[in-house]
């Protein structure tokens, strides 16, 4: 009571909406990786305890602007720190928050609530790229929207206006969204400068650098998503069998180093400036996808089988003579590629011969040595002799927790028997050079998911593979000897549920995300088409809703064919039989038809009276022309 | 405590200020009809707007233009529902009181039946060649149509144009709306208490005379003392209100009053002037006495012109007529009644 006493009951309605405005920013924010948990679950602790104890609880103007210039300083050491810019501002932002979610109520709070709450969402719309950025933003719109009209009706003399229902928002709102959503499509798109572009948290891997140490690589069943792959075009049922079991080729690793493996420094390198297209391949690519990558910490690009195309890269690469095609620095950002590839296996044709590193075979034990002479027996040709060590070895046990010597990993791994894809592919590739075969370990990705709901492809983080490749008749061949088990692992939880969701994302990524001139040309071309489609109907139903309109302006009624005024039809019949019945004259006062006889006539007006103003049921014309047929 | 969300709170440079006021002061005309403006939280949102297409255009970051596009399209729907809500204000002419009394003002407050779209409040201007007069609606669940009309002088005038103005219901734009709609406000004098010799004052014997309670009347220099509503007096002291009594109906007689509209020696001069005024004063007074009575049979002769006030078409010309009257050069029509005139003749 105190509370209502001490402040009007209108400043504790827009204290509230005001504090909905601030929070819908600090949601915003929260879905940042970048921003730490500690500043805006502070916020919301501070907002909770002011809801319950209103605006009793609160500092003066005096204090709360020490809170803000305390962050100021901190910010600043932040960025001493090494903090970068844009997330040391947030920081500095979600402090002041918390300041002025606490801060005396008096108008100015009001402001500051909402235009930091609005700095907030434009914060986060750098720091974040999460598809349910949308649920902060379109709160913040709203209740920026009631706050508004409740600070207006406070503003001007009508100060106790009182709110409308939120029921009469929905519509206002539903125009809001959809008008929201024609300007977003509609205005054009310009790339001046990437700096303010969405940015996202580059995932960790290991395998994906210049040297890999045995054993940590793809040991997880992780879900977390690294590709996804969508058709470009109507062609879902031809992409998903062609795309199904691909290798998404990362990079190739030729020095062993005992308990690892190192790349080779490239010879020949070929750079890419972000636009142009890359081209691998002469033949004729006849796939077309794209492929959204995540960022991640490394600067590696996987392609698939077959790659014959990169159009329009979105960022600067270069191509070595071993075939790892990489960014020039790992991207900040999940980026969009469009490749066209041909059949599967073509990729590989470009590819240098081998280096000394990849025919050495000093460093390879000489257990495994003797183990690849066992059991590739007498066979004479390389492939058959390949064949049979790979035949070996998928009939192993597949296992992503197997220990081994950290020494010598190899050789404990013959012993066992059991162990995870970096060691069949590198007991092989060791094998395969003490038989006099070059051979190299290829780190990417095998295979993926296809969403059903979404039709596109998923790979994941737990879909990361080695696999082999070696040099024979003049070309470089992959050789993949994990066993088939591997793939009947999944770290997924809730199947069904997370193609649902995948699908959010990706239509996320692609409608909002990577939104561009050309898809709004695609989206204007189909209307098009689709008007042209179905113009006949298009046609008809606007010609129908203008008639329609036209005729309720005009107070048009149709003729009533089967009820109504049914005085006119028996005025008409009257006058025929020399009786003038008068406007508003009941029919019990006009004289005897000519040719009727009295009695009809005064049943038959006893039955018009009692359908008329009677509890018997209303004539239709087809009962009036019935009962005047059995007068005459 | 205001709970206004003026950016002046935010201890703006005066300068920046100065410069708000000047944009506030602007005016768009969209169509011949319509104008629009902002207030100073509209020119803030559109600054805001601006920055935030700025870097969405720079970056081509397409949450910005997501965030963009909400703004605008909340800025644009707050423009929308303005519209719809001033479209939906319905004629007022029906509202307006039918005659009011120079330098009275005259406290208008009716509820319209409107459904309302919208909260806000309503500036409603009716332009007149002489004189404005400025309404206020307010909408909420209902609609309540306040104002005070006030005319210094008597007269028709010519109501004919009528602004809308509101910045409901964000408060950031201030949105006009100018429609035809033609009224014909009428002034009369203020009515003078008279003092008629003859029969004595017939209209004001038969008012404060009778037996039986009539109705009140505001109070006005020279009514009898005995007559003030001492009750009503003590709970607003600021209007006394005077008793009006019923005369018995064999009092009621076919009542006439003749006003000779010639002034003597010269027409439109001061002195002249003043003295056809204060004769309309008087007529007025009189007229207004009887213009609640259905019983009697009240003929007022305006000069050349004749009015029958029992029929209501004759009493709004009557009203209209003693409103618009000019000084005439012929004596009034017709014989006996009540003369009110300026000639010695």
């Amino acid at each position: 009571m105190a509370v209502v006493n001490m402040y009007p009951t209108r400043l504790l309605l827009a204290e509230r909406l005001t504090l909905a405005v601030l929070l819908s920013g600090v949601a915003s924010l929260a879905l940042s990786d970048f921003v730490s948990p500690l500043y805006w679950v502070m916020v919301v602790l501070m907002a909770v305890v002011r809801l319950w104890r209103g605006p009793l609880f609160s500092l003066t103007e005096m204090q709360t602007s020490m809170i803000g210039w305390a962050g100021f300083v901190w910010v600043g050491l932040e960025l001493l720190l090494g903090r970068a810019l844009v997330v040391a501002f947030t920081d500095f932002l979600l402090i002041l928050s918390l300041a002025i979610v606490i801060e005396e109520a008096v108008p100015r709070n009001q402001l500051h609530r909402m235009l930091v709450g609005f700095f907030l969402i434009l914060g986060a719309a750098v720091l974040t790229d999460s598809v349910l950025y949308i649920i902060p933003l379109a709160s913040f719109v709203w209740f920026v929207w009631r706050a508004s009209q409740c600070l207006y009706g406070m503003q001007l003399p009508g100060g106790d206006l009182p709110l409308t229902a939120w029921r009469s928002d929905v519509r206002i709102l539903f125009g809001m969204f959809a008008m929201a959503g024609l300007l977003f499509v509609l205005l054009p798109r310009f790339d001046f400068q990437s700096y303010l572009k969405p940015v996202q948290p580059r995932m960790q891997t290991s395998g994906f650098s210049s040297q890999v140490q045995l054993g940590d690589f793809a040991r997880t069943l992780d879900a977390t998503v690294v590709l996804r792959v969508e058709p470009v075009g109507d062609d879902h049922k031809n992409f998903r069998n062609r795309m199904m079991g691909r290798y998404w080729r990362g990079i190739s690793l030729s020095t062993y180093i005992g308990n690892g493996w190192k790349e080779v420094p490239e010879r020949r390198v070929s750079h890419w400036q972000k636009g142009s297209e890359v081209k691998l391949t002469d033949e004729a690519p006849d796939l077309k996808f794209a492929v959204y990558r995540e960022a991640s910490d490394h600067p590696y690009v996987f392609v698939p089988d077959g790659l014959g195309k990169i159009t329009q890269i979105p960022a600067a690469m270069r191509i070595g003579d071993q075939g790892s095609i990489r960014f020039t620095s790992p991207p900040s950002r999940r980026l969009r590629m469009v490749m066209q590839s041909t059949g599967r296996g073509a990729g590989l044709k470009h590819l240098r011969a081998p280096v000394a590193q990849e025919k050495e075979d000093g460093p390879v034990p000489k257990e495994v040595a003797v183990w690849a002479e066992k059991i590739a027996g007498d066979e004479v040709s390389s492939e058959a002799r390949l064949g049979r060590l790979m035949a070996e070895l998928k009939g192993w046990e597949y296992d992503l927790n197997a220990s081994f010597d950290h020494e010598t990993p190899i050789v404990s791994f013959l012993r066992q028997k059991r162990g995870h894809c970096e060691f069949y592919a590198s007991t092989l590739v060791l094998a395969a050079r003490s038989l006099g075969v070059p051979a190299r370990v290829v780190n990417g990705y095998y295979g993926g998911e296809w969403n059903e709901t979404g039709g596109f492809y998923l790979v994941r983080q737990q879909h990361a593979h080695s696999w082999v490749e070696v040099w024979i008749d003049g070309q470089w061949q992959r050789f993949d000897p994990t066993p088939a088990s591997r793939w009947q692992l999944s770290g997924v939880r809730f199947p069904a549920l997370d193609e649902v969701w995948e699908t959010v994302k990706l239509s996320w990524y692609r409608y909002v995300l990577e939104f561009q001139d050309s898809d709004r040309n695609q989206a204007f071309q189909s209307f098009i088409s689709l008007l042209k489609t179905y113009m006949v109907w298009i046609v008809l139903i606007i010609s129908g809703v203008v008639l329609g309109l036209f005729l309720k302006r005009s107070r048009f009624r149709f003729p009533r064919f089967f009820s109504g005024d049914l005085y006119a039809m028996l005025d008409g019949w009257l006058i025929k039989r020399g009786v003038n019945r008068r406007c508003h004259q009941p029919l019990r006062h006009v004289s005897l038809p000519k040719g009727i006889e009295k009695k009809q006539w005064q049943m038959f007006v006893q039955s018009w009276e009692h359908q008329a103003y009677g509890e018997h049921e209303k004539w239709s014309r087809w009962d009036l022309k019935r009962h005047l047929r059995a007068l005459s | 405590m205001t709970l206004a969300y003026d950016p002046a709170d935010l201890r703006l440079p005066s300068g920046l200020l100065r410069l708000l006021d000047v944009l506030v002061r602007l005016r768009i005309s969209v169509s011949p009809a319509w104008q629009l403006g902002m207030t100073r939280p509209g020119v803030m949102l559109l600054a805001v707007l601006v920055g935030v297409w700025l870097a969405a255009f720079y970056s081509g970051n397409n949450l910005l233009y997501l965030c963009g596009a909400m703004l605008m399209s909340l800025a644009i729907a707050s423009v929308w529902q303005a519209v719809r809500l001033l479209k939906s204000i319905p004629f007022l002419a029906v509202n307006f009181p039918e005659y009011t009394q120079a330098e009275e003002a005259f406290v208008l407050r009716k509820m319209l039946p409107v459904a309302s779209l919208s909260i806000g409040l309503v500036d409603v201007i009716w332009h007149a060649d002489a004189v404005d007069v400025q309404l206020q609606l307010r909408l909420d669940k209902s609609a309540l149509l306040t104002g005070r009309v006030l005319a210094g002088q008597r007269g028709v005038f010519k109501l004919r144009k009528q602004t809308l103005a509101t910045s409901a219901p964000l408060g950031l734009w201030q949105l006009s709306y100018t429609r035809d709609e033609a009224l014909d406000w009428v002034v009369l004098p203020r009515p003078v208490l008279w003092q008629a010799s003859m029969s004595g004052n017939v209209a004001e014997r038969q008012v404060f005379e009778g037996d039986e309670l009539r109705d009140l009347r505001g109070y006005m220099p020279g009514d009898p003392i005995s007559r003030i509503h001492w009750r009503k007096a003590a709970s607003d002291s600021a209007r006394w209100s005077v008793k009006r009594f019923e005369a018995h109906e064999n009092e009621i007689e076919t009542m006439k009053l003749r006003i000779d509209l010639r002034v003597p020696g010269m027409t439109g001069e001061t002195a002249g002037a003043k003295s056809f005024e204060y004769l309309l004063s008087q007529a007025w007074y009189w007229v207004e006495g009887h213009l609640k009575k259905d019983k009697s049979a009240v003929e007022v002769v305006l000069g050349h012109q004749q009015f029958e006030l029992s029929q209501p078409e004759q009493k709004q010309a009557c009203i209209k007529a003693l409103a618009m009257a000019m000084p005439q050069q012929t004596a009034p029509v017709g014989q006996g009644g009540i003369l009110l005139s300026l000639v010695n003749d």
